[in-house]
């Protein structure tokens, strides 16, 4: 399977890399479905080989968020003024502290979280079932409302980025800078997952999936393993808030950054749609999500939500497996699954 | 040869059933002894204490001398004291053989084994073990898609690939069809002699504990009714009255 | 009855979702009398966090108090090695 897959491989970077010159009107869009692929293929490691579905997953983006952006305006000015008012006009970065905020306000992004992930994890990661996905959800939502009440950052009104420095380049330079950063990230995120699936991680994983009692009972110690997982969503899912951050402006709580009713509820959507617990399914399904919601707000303006509605029951009710799921079923052979009528019929014989 | 299981005056409270109560009993190392009773008896409840999948209200559990009650569950497996199933565990979506890849041990337990790279031997050893309970044609198959009975058996080699101790085993010859149960037989008296293992056997079939069997203990209402060799259990009144009634 | 006193939008019935949830984690399920009480001491936190920690933390304190009970539950069980079903 992975011979015949390079030349693929070779088409999708090949498309990446060119895409901000080839659809210059579309920078932006294919930026956000990058973050959105990040988005499923983060939410996959608890939802589809953990078998946990967290509503919950989309604290760590608006953590990313926040954390990234603090950093950036908080090394250089300080943070309460900035967000008191109209702070990116009066407090101006220059060219080199802007780009030293974003890398160092980046890396704390993904490990901020990461670390939430490492001391909420035992706690919440102890939870099972619909109780666990209360519980993110709880988290969820719950930040998204505190993070209003803080004055540092903005309360209701949120606060803003700051904004691309004057002198170097425009729109263009500045959505080609985010396009690219996104789409290492993206990635990134598969490269590392392709990796940790192939290990024993994954293999636990799933084993954690299908009968976690099971798992316990042969001597795994399946919490460092689910915490392991939700630290590495975290992670990636903390950078993708930041960029996030970044390419939209402004940051609100609810909305934006801790935004549970829909980046949050998306990416569980996104996942079901290409197929739970295979590596590929969060990404066909991030992208062909991404491409009927952008379709829906271009051709059925005022009717958007409705349609978009439609889909996630079409999702729900017809692609319970999801699209990889579907496939899998229809052709094992393609995904090394052989099945040999022999085996099934062969009765067990013990000489 | 030491005991290598022993249980001491272990009560087991549901609320106001007594699951168990005062039972003591030991396993002596490298035997094959059998624990038999009637329906709700306690038996499975007895072999959830010993492995901690719940804990126990009064009494101590000891392996290899050590005190394992209130241990979690993956650190008493750790130690060699594995079990399976009445109502067979496997990994239904994942095939045999990564069924048993999963249960092995790793050699270490640390940030780096969790993402190490699964050794190529160990795919020779499942696939060896797949053939000893006769599962070996069926490997590639997923685990939830085998029947009950043969689901039992590659839980049993799951096990055997975690080179345990001691092995709890529920009841391993329910759903087997008939003909298979004396290679079952076999088997378990080559686990024992060959690889040592101790074997703790929950079982309703008579014919089939009282060939394997050394010792037997009867639990019945969940107390201890009776122990000894199979010979003396086949014919204590009382244990022919906890099965049948008494007249 | 909220749609007579408060103005109506999609996502109103949201916060009541859950608040009924978190009264009937805390009381247990079945438990109707619990329940009872258990809504009422609800009712009570939120006016307190209202008034101690100001109205903008009200519904945050009240989702933050469901996280704190599931994972209070969960160490709770976890002594008897249970799992909340």
């Amino acid at each position: 399977m992975t011979k015949n897959r390079l030349p693929f491989y070779g088409i999708i970077l090949a498309f990446g890399l060119a895409a901000p010159f080839l659809f210059p009107a579309f920078k932006l869009q294919i930026s956000i479905m990058w973050i959105l692929v990040v988005l499923a293929l983060t939410w996959d490691v608890q939802g589809g080989q953990t078998g946990y579905t967290s509503f919950g997953n989309i604290f760590f983006f608006g953590i990313g968020m926040y954390v990234c952006a603090g950093i950036q305006i908080g090394l250089f000015f300080p943070l309460a003024e900035w967000t008191a008012s109209g702070g990116e006009k009066t407090f101006i970065h220059a060219p080199f502290q802007y780009f030293q905020g974003i890398f160092v306000g980046l890396i704390l992004a993904g490990i901020i979280p990461a670390l939430v992930a490492a001391t909420i994890g035992y706690g919440v990661l102890g939870l099972r079932g619909q109780y666990f996905g209360i519980c993110t959800l709880g988290l969820g939502i719950a930040a998204g409302e505190i993070a209003g009440g803080i004055e540092l950052i903005g309360a209701g009104q949120g606060m803003t980025a700051p904004p691309w420095p004057k002198g170097i380049g425009g729109i263009e330079l500045r959505s080609q800078f985010f396009y690219y950063l996104c789409f290492i990230l993206m990635v990134a995120t598969f490269l590392f997952l392709k990796w940790a699936y192939k290990t024993r991680f994954g293999l636990v994983l799933n084993a954690i999936r299908d009968n976690e009692d099971k798992a316990e009972a042969m001597g795994i110690h399946t919490m460092r393993y689910k915490i392991t997982g939700w630290i590495v969503s975290a992670f990636f899912l903390g950078i993708a808030g930041g960029l996030m951050g970044n390419m939209i402006g402004y940051i609100e709580p609810v909305e934006i950054a801790f935004a549970v009713t829909t980046y949050g509820v998306f990416m569980i959507l996104m996942v079901m749609l290409g197929g739970k617990g295979t590596l590929w399914g969060p990404i066909i399904g991030a992208m062909i999500f991404h491409i009927f919601k952008e379709g829906f707000w271009t051709f059925f303006l005022g009717w958007q939500y409705v349609a978009l509605g439609v889909l996630i029951v079409i999702i729900v009710v017809f692609f319970p497996e999801g699209i990889m799921g579907g496939l899998r079923e229809r052709y094992p052979a393609r995904f090394g699954e052989v099945v040999d009528e022999a085996d099934i019929k062969a009765q067990v014989e013990l000489k | 040869m030491g005991k290598i299981l022993k249980v001491d005056k272990v009560f087991k409270y549901f609320g106001g059933v007594k699951a168990n109560e005062n039972i003591s009993l030991a396993v002596e190392e490298g035997s094959i002894v059998g624990l038999i009773g009637p329906n709700g008896s306690g038996k499975t409840t007895l072999f959830n204490s010993i492995v901690g999948t719940h804990p126990i209200d009064e009494g101590s559990i000891q392996f290899e001398g050590k005190e394992v009650s209130e241990l979690p569950v993956p650190v008493v497996a750790k130690l060699g004291l594995l079990r399976t199933f009445q109502q067979t565990r496997i990994y239904g979506k994942l095939n045999c053989v990564q069924n048993m890849l999963i249960s092995a041990k790793p050699e270490k337990d640390n940030i780096f084994s969790m993402f190490a790279k699964i050794p190529e031997e160990l795919t020779a050893k499942s696939e060896n073990l797949l053939n000893f309970v006769g599962l070996y044609q069926k490997r590639k198959l997923r685990a939830g898609d085998l029947s009950f009975g043969q689901q039992k058996l590659l839980e049993l080699a799951m096990a055997l690939m975690n080179e345990p101790k001691m092995l709890l085993l529920d009841e391993p010859t329910a759903g087997i069809n008939p003909t298979l149960i004396n290679g079952i037989i076999d088997r378990l008296v080559t686990i024992n002699k060959e690889y040592g293992i101790t074997l703790f056997v929950i079982e309703h079939n008579m014919r089939v504990i009282m060939n394997l069997a050394q010792k037997i203990f009867c639990l019945a209402h969940g107390q201890l009714l009776a122990e000894g060799e199979p010979e003396q259990i086949k014919n204590d009144k009382r244990v022919i009255d906890a099965y049948l009634g008494a007249q | 009855m909220i749609a007579i006193t408060f103005t109506l939008h999609p996502y109103v019935g949201l916060p009541y979702t859950v608040r009924s949830f978190m009264i009937v984690i805390i009381a247990g399920l079945g438990n109707l009398p619990g329940v009872a009480l258990s809504g009422m001491g609800l009712g009570v936190f939120e006016e307190f966090a209202d008034y101690i920690l100001g109205t903008e933390f009200r519904i945050g304190a009240t989702f933050l108090l469901l996280v704190l009970i599931l994972v209070y539950k969960r160490f709770k069980l976890s002594r008897k090695r249970e799992y909340l079903i």
